[in-house]
């Protein structure tokens, strides 16, 4: 046979050690790859896995053809925006502290009252975890293929010491695998906001004092019960909500000082390595930024064929601006591979020389996309791996996602009227010449999903939506006292 | 009852070419290590091995005898958690060294290694291999391994507007 230098199961080995683009550019070498390739439904399987930015569980025992399929489903009721539309649920209004974890949506109400609000999925039934804490919390994180959620205990006026608490989610008692299932924390001045992040065998807590003038960072292994960074950020106006992990030996901490820039930690020698620089200012002023990631997610989940990448993970920085015209907020998109190719630490004797400075120029209009927001909206983002949803606008009927995974084939879709897509690859300018030197240009390119709210939802900003691997959740507070709708839509 | 490792074990090659080599090292070979199982008494007569040359299997053997005492690649751990974390595509530095020969010769390798069941060299050079594809257009690979083009112009035009969305990376 022509072109025959392996048999063609080798051929296919090969080809499923290449990224999906080298995959279909083989496709069109000769008859043989071709016919190779689009007849192994594990080559399409693992191509199109990496082009949803997806893995694979290992779990399941479906056979590939079937998990392809699975896949494909998938991604067409993402791209055109098909969901199951569940019925809508009473929940207790948020007092204290929230999290949303895979669809999961956990509260705690007067201080020691958690409840986990388990959404159901086209083949699972919703589920509710209501437990009692024999402490006091004002505020958790959580990893549930860990089973793992810490809580940051309430401070009593007259003690200083504030405790954190290492639990099981599920049964809530101390988590089997820590030693120290709780860990104290010394507060001499009282923690105003905090917050906590979970990543791996790691958690951080990051603080502000009340006059928001010093912000702590504590970054234990909550295994072993251990500190391992501590830092205190003073003056500089750092916010707790600044920090976020990118993975477990890095972290980033955005700083508003002069123009701004991401600072970025390496865990393994503790030191800031770079600093990604935002647009240069005219005459404006950084008053704040805001950083926000997709939970963690440590291990597989078990009961699924396939799973968001860990290497997936779009990140948003929330800017607000001060500026002639008024507020302005910026929020600046990028991908967690962009802050990892700037976290390697530099050899030792190069640590006195302080961390890299990366200029916007050289960094930020090619890797991100900034786009312009409304100041009144809520600066949380919810997203998960590459995929964020956007908060809604008054009067504005759509609901809109966007999808960073990029380049990929949008799924046909059979149902126009109801939803669109657009590719977005033509660059975003923002133009403020009296703030910033000079237009912000930005080029990551995305697709945009959009479709008309189902009905109950009522077009106003007051509703919270959140995105997770699965499922869009709506959350309506009304001026109800106690209650709130939450609304689920199943992917 | 267990073999001594020291136990020395003769093979022959498709060219004549015989090796004594150490039992453990052959065994890297999933093919030899059932082989060896099956035969129960003292043999004197080398194991021929009819699709491997001499210089592939000196080749093979030094691949073989780096690795000696590594566990072996069992079916149902090889594709699970580890899998999520990273898909490695990277090769280990020795492996790297060991796999830069000729193309002749690496096809050679991963042929053997095919045929002797030795799961991680199969992967090394088909992950060798798959490295050099990454990244290269359609004729580049042709030149690379030299293929025949043998779609028709309209064939290849047709196949390139499908996947036309994964051309700018």
């Amino acid at each position: 046979m022509i072109n025959q230098i392996l048999p063609n199961e080798l051929w296919e080995h090969v080809f499923l050690n290449l990224d999906y683009p080298s995959v279909l550019r083989c496709q069109r070498v000769c008859r043989l790859f071709g016919d190779i390739i689009t007849s192994s439904a594990e080559v399409q399987y693992r191509g199109e896995l990496s082009m949803d930015g997806m893995v694979d569980t290992g779990w399941s025992n479906l056979p590939v053809k079937q998990r392809l399929a699975l896949l494909r489903e998938r991604r067409s009721a993402w791209d055109n925006l098909q969901w199951e539309l569940f019925p809508e649920e009473t929940i207790p209004n948020v007092y204290h502290a929230y999290d949303f974890v895979d669809g999961t949506y956990a509260i705690i109400r007067n201080h020691k009252e958690f409840t986990a609000v388990i959404p159901p999925t086209k083949t699972t039934e919703g589920r509710r975890l209501t437990r009692h804490l024999e402490f006091s919390a004002r505020d958790f994180s959580m990893d549930p293929t860990q089973d793992v959620i810490i809580f940051l205990g309430e401070q009593d006026i007259n003690n200083p010491t504030i405790y954190l608490h290492v639990r099981s989610y599920e049964s809530m008692s101390p988590h089997p695998q820590s030693e120290q299932s709780r860990i104290p924390v010394n507060c001499q001045e009282r923690p105003y906001d905090c917050l906590l992040q979970v990543v791996d065998d790691l958690f951080a807590l990051s603080c502000n004092d009340t006059l928001e003038t010093k912000m702590d960072i504590r970054i234990w292994n909550w295994k072993t019960g251990k500190l391992i960074f501590e830092k205190r950020f003073a003056d500089v106006g750092i916010k707790a909500e600044s920090f976020t992990f990118i993975n477990s030996q890095a972290f980033a901490i955005a700083d508003p000082s002069e123009n701004g820039y991401i600072g970025i930690y390496d865990l393994s020698s503790g030191t800031e390595v770079s600093r990604l620089h935002f647009p240069e200012l005219a005459d404006g002023a950084l008053q704040n930024i805001d950083a926000d990631t997709p939970p963690f997610f440590a291990n597989p989940w078990s009961d699924r064929v396939f799973m968001t990448s860990p290497r997936s993970r779009i990140h948003t920085f929330s800017l607000s601006y001060w500026c002639d015209e008024g507020d302005l907020v910026l929020r600046a998109y990028l991908k967690n591979e962009i802050l990892l190719s700037h976290a390697t630490p530099r050899a030792s004797e190069a640590d006195s020389l302080g961390p890299r400075n990366v200029r916007w120029e050289d960094w930020g209009p090619k890797n991100t996309r900034i786009r312009e927001m409304d100041p009144m909206e809520d600066s949380h983002c919810f997203s998960h791996g590459l995929r964020l949803v956007l908060p809604l606008e008054e009067n504005y009927k759509y609901l809109r996602v966007l999808d960073f995974n990029f380049p990929r084939k949008l799924a046909d879709n059979p149902n126009q009227s109801k939803s669109s897509v657009v590719s977005v690859t033509s660059p975003t300018t923002i133009s403020y010449p009296s703030t910033f030197k000079e237009d912000i240009v930005t080029h990551l390119p995305y697709t945009m999903h959009l479709r008309v709210l189902p009905t109950f939802c009522p077009d106003s900003s007051d509703s919270t939506l959140i995105l997770s691997e699965s499922h869009i959740v709506v959350i309506n507070e009304f001026d109800r006292g106690d209650e709130s709708d939450l609304c689920t839509m199943a992917f | 009852m267990a073999a001594p490792a020291t136990q020395q074990i003769k093979i022959r090659c498709n060219d004549e070419k015989e090796f004594t080599v150490d039992r453990d090292v052959l065994e890297r070979s999933v093919l030899i290590k059932n082989m060896l199982e099956d035969v129960t008494e003292q043999q004197d007569a080398p194991i021929p091995l009819p699709n491997v040359s001499g210089p592939v299997m000196a080749k093979v053997l030094e691949y073989c005898t780096h690795h000696r005492g590594e566990p072996l690649p069992s079916a149902d751990t090889e594709q699970s958690q580890d899998e999520t974390r990273k898909r490695t595509t990277d090769i280990s530095e020795w492996d790297q060294k060991f796999i830069t020969v000729d193309q002749e010769m690496l096809f050679e390798i991963i042929l053997a290694a095919n045929y002797l069941d030795i799961k991680s060299l199969l992967d090394v050079g088909c992950k060798t291999v798959a490295n050099m594809i990454k990244g290269k257009t359609p004729e580049e690979i042709r030149k690379l391994f030299n293929i025949v083009n043998d779609f028709t112009p309209e064939e290849e035009a047709q196949i390139k507007k499908e996947n036309e969305w994964a051309e700018d990376r």
